[in-house]
């Protein structure tokens, strides 16, 4: 038989089937991805088809491959299950896998050429091979599409599932690695990752969490107070010390180390754990609290960060630091595996917006509860507006709760199951002054930490009195509402009443505005040697109109 | 001297019992369940204090434990007592506050 009746043949066999299937050649082609013109060469007989192409074509008639080819028997082809269609079938997610939520912004693709690539990006197939045919399809699912929806001008939104033997057991890096295949040369932006039982429960989470914080450091029933030491650099390691032993004596719980300084002239990692151990020691004696620092132990390789916290440890600080986004995913790891060890908590904080582009904000901390991390970094629900707080809100779901349920507005776009794992601690930071922890706390109740190292460290009267008055105010904002005050309606009298009673707490008040937001703000009017400075660097197009910057009037509040 | 302040509400005046009976309150409305400590002159290290019961055959009202904190503070005057509120789902005390310090006593 020549090849040229091989082709005939195979051409009526299919025709017969499609006929069987009552299927039209354009629909054909559209379910089975075979472009038109290369089926209707097949058609008319005047090719001889890849093996791939009759393969996608037998797959979408439902029938055997074997049965097309067969040039002996001219027997009708059989056709089972009609009712269900193939892509509804192939489509749907299965309880064992994780889902992985994307968005492409600012794309010119259709929505479902946006889960075509996406899903080829995530098989990192983008042409048959001859090995697909050794591989049983049965048994080895691969990443889906299973969800493309157009959610905004050139925006989408692309569900995919992965199959959960893909990722290792217990490994954040793995995860990340396999889902972030789908991001290869599109724009895409990775939301929320869906993470089933069967994974969940290989990951370790935190050590302590809010639980073993509380228990720990004996402080219950209100948020912890935390301050970042200022400035970065140019403090001699005695004298940073004695900035962290003023605001611990204050009665501020935690301080930590600016993520941004590891080891610098001048101000030497060792130097500085010697001194801030001391400070922390004399802190705890006086104060009869428990009293804690987070050194930063981020360093140019995992083994030199496990040799600063062990060093560390060696001094009697119970708390690490670590820049969480800058040192990777597997350093992290180890230094959770390090620290619960060696009894030790871990900050995962900082550098959010180095992977913000990429990741959202709530995944980041999902992720950091997975790899262990008891305290977390999170944004302030005060900056910005109801979005903004809306998005914290999730985050400090994502961190707090066993469960979490769809929240769009925060960014939840699925359920999860945490089974069981260890809560982290939000640290929201950034800005907040006395007058803010009111609606703070009424936005994200009790179990965080108030990062409030502007305050603490830029009171008037030092940072020991600055210290004071924040603790002050959030005790008296706890006792008031224990008292069945409401937290939104009789914010600012609780705080002026306890004015009264402390002076330090007065002199805040007075000193920093309700309104102002000390976070990315720029104040001042712009004249002055600073602003002058910055002329000789700004350079105007003479077609870009200058920017209109509205001027900020702070309130006087009484 | 001894210490007399601890931990979460030190830093604010001394509560009038007044105040005392409303804090009682809300744990109890929130269905924790309340819990007397005390200890002469603790160190922070300290985890566990001396317990004083509360009777559990009566229903507990917030005049309960104020009673109960008063009948505590006649038998150890030099002691802080402290109150706090367990909660079963939290499992952790949701608060936990010193009440009564040795300068209290009149």
């Amino acid at each position: 038989m020549t090849k040229q009746q091989t082709n005939n043949r195979l051409a009526d066999n299919l025709k017969k089937a499609m006929a069987k299937a009552n299927i039209s050649p354009t629909e054909l082609s559209r379910q089975s991805s075979v472009s038109m013109a290369t089926l209707s060469r097949i058609l008319s007989g005047q090719v001889n088809p890849s093996l791939g192409n009759m393969l996608k074509i037998a797959q979408v008639l439902e029938t055997s491959i074997d049965l097309l080819a067969d040039n002996n028997t001219l027997n009708p082809v059989k056709v089972e299950n009609k009712e269900t269609p193939v892509t509804a079938k192939r489509r749907e997610k299965k309880e064992t896998d994780i889902l992985a939520t994307f968005i492409l912004d600012k794309t010119d693709l259709t929505p479902k050429e946006a889960a075509k690539l996406l899903e080829n990006a995530a098989n990192g197939k983008w042409v048959d091979c001859w090995t697909d045919a050794y591989v049983d399809e049965s048994t080895t699912p691969q990443p889906k599409a299973i969800h493309s929806k157009q959610i905004g001008t050139k925006k989408i939104r692309v569900s995919i599932t992965f199959p959960h033997d893909m990722v290792e057991a217990g490994s954040v890096t793995s995860l990340l690695s396999v889902i972030s295949a789908s991001i290869t040369s599109t724009s895409a932006k990775l939301e929320d990752i869906f993470i089933p039982d069967v994974l969940m429960r290989t990951f370790k989470g935190p050590a302590f969490g809010i639980q073993g914080i509380r228990d720990y450091t004996n402080k219950f029933g209100r948020p912890l107070l935390s301050a970042t030491m200022r400035p970065m650099r140019g403090l001699s390691a005695r004298m940073y010390g004695r900035a962290v032993y003023e605001t611990l004596k204050g009665g501020t719980d935690i301080t930590c180390d600016p993520t941004l300084m590891h080891s610098i002239p001048g101000n030497q990692w060792r130097e500085r754990f010697r001194f801030v151990a001391e400070a922390v020691h004399s802190a705890y004696d006086e104060s009869n609290e428990i009293k804690l620092h987070a050194v930063n132990v981020s360093a140019p390789t995992t083994e030199d960060i496990i040799e600063r916290a062990n060093y560390a440890k060696d001094l009697g600080l119970s708390m690490v630091l670590v820049d969480s986004a800058a040192v990777g995913w597997s350093a992290v790891e180890s230094l959770s595996n390090w620290c619960r060890n060696n009894d030790t908590i871990l900050c995962g904080m900082g550098s959010r917006a180095l992977q913000s582009n990429i990741i959202s904000e709530h995944l980041l901390a999902k992720l950091l509860r997975l790899t262990g991390c008891d305290i977390v970094s999170i944004g302030s629900p005060l900056r910005g507006g109801t979005v903004s707080r809306r998005v914290v809100k999730g985050v400090s779901q994502t961190l707090q709760a066993n469960t979490t349920t769809i929240f769009e507005e925060g960014g939840l776009m699925t359920e999860q199951n945490y089974q069981g794992l260890t809560s982290s601690m939000p640290a929201c930071g950034g800005g907040h002054n006395p007058w803010h922890f009111p609606r703070l706390i009424d936005a994200l109740n009790d179990n965080i930490i108030i990062q409030c190292g502007g305050s603490v460290m830029g009171h008037p009267w030092g940072s020991a009195a600055g210290s004071t008055a924040n603790r002050v105010a959030i005790e008296a904002i706890i006792q008031a509402r224990g008292e069945g005050q409401n937290l939104t309606v009789d914010g600012r009298s609780i705080l002026q009443r306890m004015a009264r009673h402390n002076a330090d707490l007065k002199t805040a008040l007075e000193y920093w505005q309700e309104g102002a937001f000390l976070f990315g703000v720029i104040t001042g009017d712009g004249e002055g040697s600073e602003a002058d400075d910055l002329d000789a660097i700004v350079q105007l197009s003479a077609k870009t109109p200058p920017k209109l910057v509205p001027t900020i009037t702070p309130t006087e509040d009484k | 001297m001894a210490n007399t302040r601890f931990e979460t509400f030190s830093f604010l005046p001394p509560m009038s019992p007044n105040q005392v009976r409303m804090q009682a309150e809300n744990i109890l409305n929130l269905g924790n369940i309340p819990m007397i400590e005390f200890a002469d002159n603790p160190s922070p290290d300290e985890t566990y204090w001396k317990m004083w019961p509360i009777p559990e055959n009566t229903t507990v009202t917030s005049t309960t434990i104020v009673s109960q904190i008063d009948s505590c503070a006649r038998r150890n005057p030099y002691a802080l007592i402290k109150l706090s509120g367990y909660s079963p789902s939290e499992k952790m005390y949701t608060i936990s506050f010193v009440v009564k310090t040795p300068l209290d006593a009149s």
